[in-house]
């Protein structure tokens, strides 16, 4: 009876509405790049994956129907993104954190992406990287679906909160080590992103010896606020992680401007969306009035 | 609850199994390698000087204890031994393969060499290649990229290469002297059993009568990982892989690479590179694997940072690949089809599967470009006045031909 009653504090509370709020903007801006990037660049590891010869993995279907497909795709992603924004369900949520987990799929099958140059790792563990790149725009929409589903029995299970919780949780630190380890290897995608940042912000583009030097410093503090976030819960770790989310994702704007650029943003807003949830999450979980928790628990 | 999140996970675990299709490590791999000590998988890299020096490379699957090339000077009968400078075992577990690399230097220009390659005394076939000239006489190169899937189209393309090369040795052609590969060889630049398959068909650009034909390897977004050093003798652990040569004292090449920094060091180095290359020599060319005026893709992040260089130091031709398409642009200035502008052509087609041009683009739209969508490989004949440029088709029919014609000594001056 206890549980229900903090169960029903939580969802009552307006941090709570910020959580779920937090997520569906984060899921719908993350629809918005997508679409963008299907249905207007058109270029996507979706597309390679059925364009290309089986011999190489590839589903072999014609380029006009890839096109074709990668098209629809783009417009009911968008179609779903304003779902979410009216009232988040299973039947858009579901299929969203699919495409996702399809375009990490795409990814790893085609070799797009990253490729990590640890020789001492097997090859076939290389290829799955864009899995752990991806796992915080894989569990946006997920997160989102465990937290607010449409015709659930209200209050939610606190073992489904803190499934949301923990999963998010494990996707935004797989996040931050993927890009930790492209950080500390100097992946040229980024020492680009600084250098030109630099010129366009400051003037004065960085050399490369110091943005490497820089992305040294990232990628370590990267690695260890993935550690440190699933260990001892300093919500300042998640603080953090929220802010460093946005500031990579907006790079792409400052590097390569808004018009070429705005998508690249847009799809990586879950960098950004996911701790800040959990951080609100957390921040809510401390400030539940006393008398709504459960005495057993305590015990 | 409980139940409901089992589905939702079992569900998802469904679909991801049946979104697997083959899994990548069960792909094609028809390799086959000899035992032990059989020299196979030859290769020669040109990279500095190919006047003078070039890098013979083969493979074993055993890593033996002796490896050198016989080296004979055509017109002579005495072979001068040179033994592998560098020897070791790719990175990669299977299949268990070492390198040899020996650098050739002080070789004689226009000259044809004999070589045979030695592993513990177990010989290769004897082969040849010849040495660019140092005089100013028409030469041709041919440009390809993209061979990492279509593999009967790689066999059959590279084949074809061969061909083409022993024609143009006959009376009255211009010698086609090397290949410049603008990258994705293979699939996944970290696994050793596709770069082994890719070196075992790149044996069939060797002519029945055993010429090699040379390659100037550009590093393709596919080549990532340490193997493609080791397929093409750079230094260890090397992440430049950009490179300038001359193909006779006229023709300059400058290979960059679009899968390192594109802004950083390597903009200081074209910029100082074209610099200096342009006043000394009547042909300027560049080749890299992802387009700054791609045919299908957006444009990479080299448009805003070595196109204004090109078009700066008045660079004569660029070479692209990365589409899977065939293209030439008209010649481009300030985004804008200007005569004295830069063409662009290439795409890629040495194998992989061909997509459509999007010829809406304003720099693909004809007359003033050409675009198409099949196997092939571009072949640039330079002479004093002008490149000609001929893209030939599997089955070696012509698709496009088009002249460029020399710059003017005032273009030619560096700003």
């Amino acid at each position: 009876m206890a549980t229900m009653t903090r169960d029903k504090t939580i969802e009552s509370s307006k941090l709570w509405q910020a959580i779920v709020w937090t997520l569906r903007i984060t899921v719908v801006v993350q629809c918005l790049g997508n679409w963008r990037w299907l249905a207007q660049i058109g270029e996507s590891p979706l597309l390679s994956l059925i364009v290309e010869p089986r011999d190489v993995c590839g589903l072999a279907w014609s380029e006009a129907t890839g096109l074709t497909i990668q098209q629809s795709a783009g417009w009911l992603v968008l179609l779903a993104g304003f779902f979410v924004m009216l009232r988040p369900c299973a039947a858009v949520l579901g299929p969203l954190c699919l495409l996702q987990l399809l375009f990490a799929v795409a990814m790893w099958h085609t070799h797009s992406g990253y490729t990590p140059q640890a020789s001492w790792l097997p090859p076939q563990f290389i290829a799955l990287f864009p899995l752990a790149t991806q796992s915080a725009r894989i569990a946006a929409p997920l997160a989102l679906l465990l937290l607010d589903p449409w015709r659930a029995k209200r209050p939610l299970s606190e073992s489904r909160i803190r499934l949301a919780c923990h999963l998010s949780l494990v996707a935004i630190a797989l996040t931050f080590f993927a890009h930790g380890i492209e950080a500390l290897e100097h992946n040229a995608e980024f020492v680009d992103l600084l250098i030109v940042s630099s010129s366009r912000l400051l003037g004065n583009a960085l050399p490369q010896a110091n943005c490497e030097t820089l992305l040294t410093i990232i990628g370590g503090l990267d690695l260890l606020v993935a550690v440190a976030c699933l260990v001892p819960r300093f919500r300042s770790i998640l603080w953090w992680m929220a802010f460093w989310g946005a500031v990579t994702a907006l790079s792409r704007i400052t590097a390569f401007g808004w018009e070429s650029a705005w998508h690249a943003a847009a799809t990586r807003f879950p960098h950004l969306g996911l701790p800040l949830a959990v951080v609100l999450h957390w921040h809510l979980v401390r400030w539940i009035p006393p008398e709504a928790v459960d005495p057993t628990e305590s015990a | 609850m409980r139940s409901q999140n089992k589905q939702l996970f079992l569900g998802l675990y469904a679909l991801f199994v049946a979104l697997g299709l083959t899994p990548p490590w069960l792909a094609a791999n028809d390799s086959v390698l000899a035992d032990g000590a059989q020299p196979v998988q030859w290769r020669l890299i040109w990279k500095e000087d190919p006047a003078r020096t070039a890098t013979l490379s083969w493979n074993t699957s055993a890593a033996g204890t002796s490896h050198q090339v016989h080296l004979r000077e055509e017109g002579t009968d005495e072979a001068m031994l040179v033994a592998a400078q560098r020897n070791g075992r790719y990175t990669g577990e299977s299949p268990e393969l070492y390198y040899h690399h020996t650098e050739l230097t002080n070789l004689k220009p226009g000259t044809v060499y004999h070589v045979v390659l030695e592993s513990d005394g177990t010989k290769s076939p004897e082969m040849f290649f010849v040495t660019a000239p140092a005089e100013d006489v028409p030469v041709s190169i041919m440009f390809g990229a993209d061979s990492r899937s279509g593999l009967e189209e790689r066999r059959q393309m590279n084949a074809m290469l061969a061909s083409m090369v022993a024609e143009s040795y006959q009376a009255g052609r211009v010698p086609i002297l090397a290949l410049a590969h603008g990258g994705d060889y293979i699939r996944s630049g970290t696994q050793l059993d596709q770069w082994s398959v890719w070196m075992t068909d790149h044996e069939l650009t060797v002519g029945p009568d055993g010429r090699l034909l040379p390659i100037i390897p550009a590093r393709g977004n596919h080549d990532m990982g340490e193997p493609f050093n080791e397929v093409f003798a750079f230094p260890a652990q090397e992440q430049t892989n950009y490179y300038a040569l001359n193909i006779g004292p006229q023709v300059r090449l400058v290979t960059l690479n679009t899968e390192t920094s594109v802004a950083g060091d390597q903009t200081d180095w074209l910029k100082a590179e074209l610099e200096t290359s342009r006043p000394a020599n009547r042909w300027l060319l560049a080749q890299y694997h992802k387009p700054a005026f791609p045919a299908v893709k957006p444009p990479w992040i080299n448009l805003t940072h070595w196109v204004p260089l090109f078009e700066r130091y008045n660079v004569d031709l660029v070479c692209e690949g990365d589409g899977h398409n065939i293209k030439r642009t008209p010649p481009i200035r300030n985004f804008a089809i200007d005569p004295t502008g830069v063409v662009y052509i290439g795409e890629g087609g040495l194998g992989v599967g061909q997509r459509t041009p999007k010829t809406d683009r304003w720099y693909l739209r004809p007359p003033h470009a050409k675009t198409g969508s099949e196997h092939h490989v571009q072949l640039l004949t330079f002479d004093e006045q002008k490149i000609t440029y001929r893209v030939i088709l599997l089955g070696g029919k012509l698709f496009d031909e088009h002249h460029l014609p020399a710059r003017t000594p005032e273009q030619r001056q560096a700003p």
